[in-house]
């Protein structure tokens, strides 16, 4: 297999936007190619991710992104793998280059979402669960979360401030990322006085819907090396399953696919979880980062509550988690997800993150679940000479 | 939509689901049987819904619980008499009683 590098990537500004995913899936996809120093022709072939474009009446985005880049004449595909959209995306794109299949691929996901109203933005939130068992039971999204942290709560004596203190954490690095959809202080005030979604979890455990793209440009090590003096290399590019319906599940407190994608991940790497810096993971709802860090394997199974209230997750601690906010207050333009954890990542490496960067960072993570855990994809980056 | 509950059942090492399969995920073994339950189990996990879908537009607030059968194997259901966290815990036990739509409706027993 050849290596795989990252060698440019862009991020729009999360929250509500008046163009249309395609056009903001179109002008992130530039920059990121310009982020690269290269230009739209020396793309080899396109992945893309817009897995509710048919709430915008459109599919097969793929033609018209390229068109729009004038490549028409470059293959593209659409990945849906619902809020994993764009990871497994970049594991395709990966594939294609590590088999020599292409020099230089470009990912990109977005979504928009915002002229829905809420509860028929639920309601298409709803589809990625297994519509016919659970969603016909009266189950939402934010449902299935919620019964996974009843079910954490329960056996690990997991607290309700110890779900707020995510949310607390994510909203206060959000403030420090321009693009961030959420710049607003969480207090645990403001937190306990949000409605409650799904006991347990209250509007401010949930990620907002969110429009938004973000695109990578991925290259062979060897390509990489002409175009950049550091280069950010894909130490390992992990997907793996879990049992795609709740009740079907040995354990709700954890997910069991994100647990082995983790282990694949170290595995390949040839590492472990103490020698990652800095990650970004799947926290569409405040439970869902305290079962990710865990997984991963930064904290022993049911310790992941404690950790966050105490603040080993947050920038300067043990291991700074959604430095840009994660989705809770980045934001969450469903299959911009994993494309945009790359883009914090790679800026976290380069040392450009800004307010919000962890020093010396040179080994990254990033974690991106599809649904309930259905899907699960793990990336470990390190920044080389 | 005939009445009652059923889950699959894979006839050589027992392993069970009340989703959709045609191969056991325990041992491989396809043909799997359909079998009818008697209904009671008890809660392995549950939650409030105060934002429903749209097809629970008018029912809400009311329970999802994610329920553990005496037969051995979960299954999931809409507990539209459970309406605030206070009034279900996790082990209690509870009853099939009937369906509205797909929807399989479960009280405490």
């Amino acid at each position: 297999m050849r290596g795989v590098c990252v060698v440019g990537t862009a991020m729009s500004r999360f929250g509500k936007m008046s163009e249309s995913a395609r056009e903001s899936m179109t002008m992130t996809s530039m920059k990121a190619i310009e982020d690269a120093g290269l230009s739209p022709g020396d793309i080899g072939a396109a992945f893309y991710s817009n897995a509710f474009g048919v709430a915008e009446r459109q599919l097969h985005i793929g033609p018209l992104i390229n068109s729009a880049l004038g490549i028409g004449d470059r293959p593209s595909i659409a990945i849906e793998s619902a809020c994993s959209s764009s990871s497994a995306a970049i594991n395709e794109a990966y594939a294609h280059i590590a088999a020599g299949l292409e020099d230089i691929c470009l990912v990109a996901g977005g979504e928009k979402l915002s002229h829905l109203s809420t509860m028929e933005a639920t309601t298409y939130f709803a589809m990625g669960s297994d519509y016919t068992y659970e969603a016909s039971n009266g189950v939402t999204f934010p449902g299935l979360y919620a019964s996974m942290a009843v079910a954490h709560m329960n056996r690990y004596g997991t607290t309700q401030e110890m779900l707020a203190s995510v949310a607390i954490k994510n909203h206060s690095n959000a403030l420090l990322n321009p693009l961030a959809h959420l710049r607003k202080k969480l207090t645990m005030e403001a937190y306990k006085e949000s409605p409650v979604v799904a006991y347990p979890l209250h509007l401010y455990d949930c990620c907002p819907f969110s429009d938004g793209s973000a695109a990578v440009v991925l290259a062979s090590e060897e390509k990489a090396r002409e175009l950049k003096d550091e280069i950010v290399r894909i130490e390992a590019s992990e997907r793996a399953g879990t049992a795609a319906t709740l009740q079907d599940r040995r354990d709700m407190t954890g997910i069991e696919g994100a647990a082995v994608a983790s282990k694949r991940a170290f595995a390949r790497a040839g590492m472990d979880a103490a020698e990652v810096d800095v990650a970004e993971v799947h926290d569409c709802f405040t439970i869902a980062e305290i079962m990710a860090i865990e997984d991963i394997g930064f904290f022993r199974k049911g310790e992941g509550g404690r950790a966050s209230v105490e603040g080993e997750t947050a920038i300067g601690g043990r291991i700074p988690v959604n430095p840009s906010g994660g989705l809770k207050g980045k934001g969450h333009p469903v299959s911009a997800t994993g494309a945009a954890q790359f883009h914090e990542l790679y800026e976290q490496l380069l040392g450009k993150a800004g307010r919000r960067q962890v020093d010396g960072a040179e080994v990254a993570l990033a974690h991106n679940i599809g649904a309930t855990g259905g899907s699960c994809t793990v990336h470990i980056l390190r920044r080389r000479r | 939509m005939e009445e009652g509950i059923f889950a699959l059942r894979c006839g050589k090492c027992g392993w069970m689901t009340a989703t959709y399969a045609v191969a056991c995920a325990s041992c491989g073994t396809g043909g799997l049987e359909r079998v009818r339950l008697k209904g009671d189990g008890r809660v392995l996990s549950f939650t409030i819904l105060n934002v429903p879908t749209e097809e629970f537009a008018q029912d809400a607030p009311y329970a999802y619980a994610v329920i553990d059968m005496n037969e051995g194997c979960s299954t999931s259901g809409w507990m539209p008499s459970v309406r605030s966290a206070g009034d279900i815990e996790v082990g209690d036990s509870v009853r099939f009683s009937g369906r509205r739509g797909r929807a399989s409706i479960f009280v405490k027993s």
